[in-house]
């Protein structure tokens, strides 16, 4: 029998011992202490003695009757710690982790491989590093028919993984679920990564903000300290669509540049403050709707919605029906203009561009669609640098077609299959 | 709108008004700067507003408008009379309407180059000749080339 043993034999509870944990003991080291505890006064802060935050109670030995009712409220409190200790090494031990959805399934696949493939191409700065920056990948779960698990991938070092996730945070598939233990990323779609092109990676921003400046001409400061002097046009373009696609690899030309050269276009020779469309000039920004770093830095489709102001009713209201095309045709000319030009900025094409930036846009207010794809051929927008320029910007458009005739109890009318099929090229439209 | 008119009261055996002419008047100019050409440039009244001027030009004159732009031109108070008063040129509203359906605008030439030469056999043909001889007469010898007279020896 221990001496902790014979101690309970003569009476003593914890409680008058003030004994918070068993640790074993020498035998000669034991009835020293105890020698002690006798002699002094009992007081909870001399003898409390907590060496590791855990306590651990020696079930067996207790009285089962008087002390299981003492016992229960602690038993839970240590449970929940216990609980909690776990959920925490757990966390911290996923904070080296990512879970990739919607990653297609197939038969003998190296999902090792695949994974750090994709990740070299979001990343392409690490493209050579990433098979040594990645730790392990596997997929979760049983293998079922037609269900895609989830992919979990660890990495070497945790900052790889913040690192990385910063990059993916401008995709707009991310979730950041804080309940559950893993972090997500999406793909925009896995539709576009399982293609025979999978090496293109397609991002999507919602609401961007697009850019952009020029300058042109000269005009004489009218006021102020600087009056008289000469003082190039400074034009500002800012527009924010709804959403827009960007890829990392250019779209193909529609018609080489210099098939451009026998388009007219028309010359307007008078200042920007008699157009409608003047307002005063402030901040000059260039932006494409992603940063410098980011790798899809070409553009593939945007999309805009009709404001209220140009709908089709309001104009028919007014007797100015035949503005509404007008209007799309001039929103898409300035959005796509100023979207390849940031585009072209941002590659370091100041003076001209070496090879034609190509976007499209789809302009809808929900029942109307038009289509529209343009060509920027050159960027020469001073007078200097416009003087010989044969080089011309092209827009295709279409004219606003009908998605559906009515929606009746529900039920759609004379669905367009056209335009659905533009839509669908459009969107196709593949380096 | 407030309109300072006195609209004269219905009596019986009146004629009933049914037609409500307003009180402004526009006047049409020419821009000092450069239009763009579907653009008309209007001097209104203060009072208008940009839909006043579309109803007004479209129910009047049947005018097909597209948009109305409106400032107002404030007239400077600078000038001083010779009792050094500061003399005060009046405020006005200019309208720029630009027309609908594809339409173009020019002011015209209100004042045209008119020619100058006078019918023949009548007075001013016999004054202006006898004008250039005079004049004619009076000038130097042109072997002199230009040299004035008191120039020599």
């Amino acid at each position: 029998m221990s001496e902790f043993e014979k101690l309970r034999e003569t009476g003593l509870t914890g409680k008058q011992l003030h004994v918070d944990c068993i640790f074993v003991l020498e035998e000669t080291s034991l009835s020293l202490f105890f020698a002690q505890m006798a002699s002094k006064k009992t007081s909870p802060k001399q003898t409390t003695m907590q060496p590791s935050a855990m306590r651990e109670h020696d079930y067996s030995q207790m009285d089962v009757a008087s002390n299981t009712q003492r016992a229960i409220p602690k038993i839970v409190k240590e449970n929940q710690e216990l609980k909690e200790k776990v959920a925490d090494l757990e966390r911290y031990t996923l904070r080296w982790n990512l879970k990739i959805h919607g990653l297609k399934e197939k038969d003998d696949e190296n999902i090792r491989e695949h994974v750090v493939g994709i990740l070299s191409k979001i990343a392409l700065q690490w493209a050579d590093v990433m098979d040594t920056t990645v730790d392990t990948v596997h997929r979760l779960g049983r293998r079922e028919e037609g269900r895609h698990r989830q992919v979990i991938l660890q990495f070497v070092a945790r900052r790889h993984r913040d690192a990385f996730w910063k990059i993916t945070k401008n995709c707009q598939t991310f979730h950041g679920l804080p309940e559950s233990v893993y972090t997500n990323i999406q793909f925009f779609s896995a539709l576009f990564i399982n293609n025979v092109l999978s090496h293109v990676i397609f991002l999507s921003d919602f609401s961007p903000k697009v850019n952009f400046y020029w300058q042109r001409g000269k005009r004489i400061i009218p006021k102020g300290h600087r009056k008289g002097r000469l003082e190039p046009f400074r034009f500002q373009i800012d527009d924010s669509p709804h959403s827009q696609i960007r890829i990392t690899q250019q779209l193909p030309q529609f018609i080489p540049i210099e098939a451009s050269h026998t388009a007219d276009v028309p010359m307007v020779p008078l200042a920007p403050n008699l157009m409608p469309l003047f307002r005063r000039q402030y901040d000059n920004n260039i932006f494409t709707g992603a940063k410098l770093p980011d790798p899809a830095c070409y553009g593939h489709t945007q999309f805009h919605l009709v404001p209220d102001r140009y709908h089709r009713d309001r104009m028919m209201k007014q007797q100015q029906s035949d503005q509404v095309e007008v209007f799309l045709r001039a929103n898409a000319l300035a959005s796509l203009f100023s979207w390849t030009g940031a585009q072209a900025a941002y590659q370091g094409d100041y003076e001209d561009v070496c090879r034609a930036f190509v976007s499209q846009a789809v302009i809808t207010d929900g029942h109307f669609f038009s289509f529209f794809c343009y060509q920027l051929n050159s960027v020469a927008l001073s007078v200097e640098t416009d003087a010989n320029n044969p080089r011309k910007n092209l827009l295709w458009g279409s004219q606003s077609q009908q998605l559906f005739q009515t929606v009746q109890d529900g039920e759609v009318l004379g669905l367009n299959d056209g335009v659905i099929k533009l839509l669908v090229q459009l969107l196709m439209n593949r380096p | 709108i407030y309109i300072n008119i006195i609209v004269p009261i219905y009596q019986l055996g009146n004629p009933q008004l049914r037609i409500f002419r307003p009180n402004w008047f526009l006047t049409l100019v020419r821009p000092g700067k450069e239009q763009p050409p579907d653009t008309a440039q209007f001097r209104v009244p203060m009072e208008m507003t940009k839909y006043d001027v579309k109803n007004y030009l479209e129910k009047i004159y049947n005018v097909p408008v597209g948009v109305v732009r409106t400032r107002i031109q404030f007239g400077s108070n600078k000038k001083r009379n010779h009792l050094n008063q500061k003399v005060k040129k009046p405020d006005y509203k200019v309208a720029y309407v630009q027309l609908a359906q594809g339409q173009t605008f020019t002011f015209p030439d209100v004042f045209p180059e008119k020619d100058q030469t006078p019918a023949e056999g009548s007075m001013e043909e016999m004054q202006n000749k006898f004008m250039e001889d005079e004049k004619q007469r009076q000038k130097l010898d042109p072997r002199r080339g230009g040299v004035t007279e008191w120039f020599g020896l």
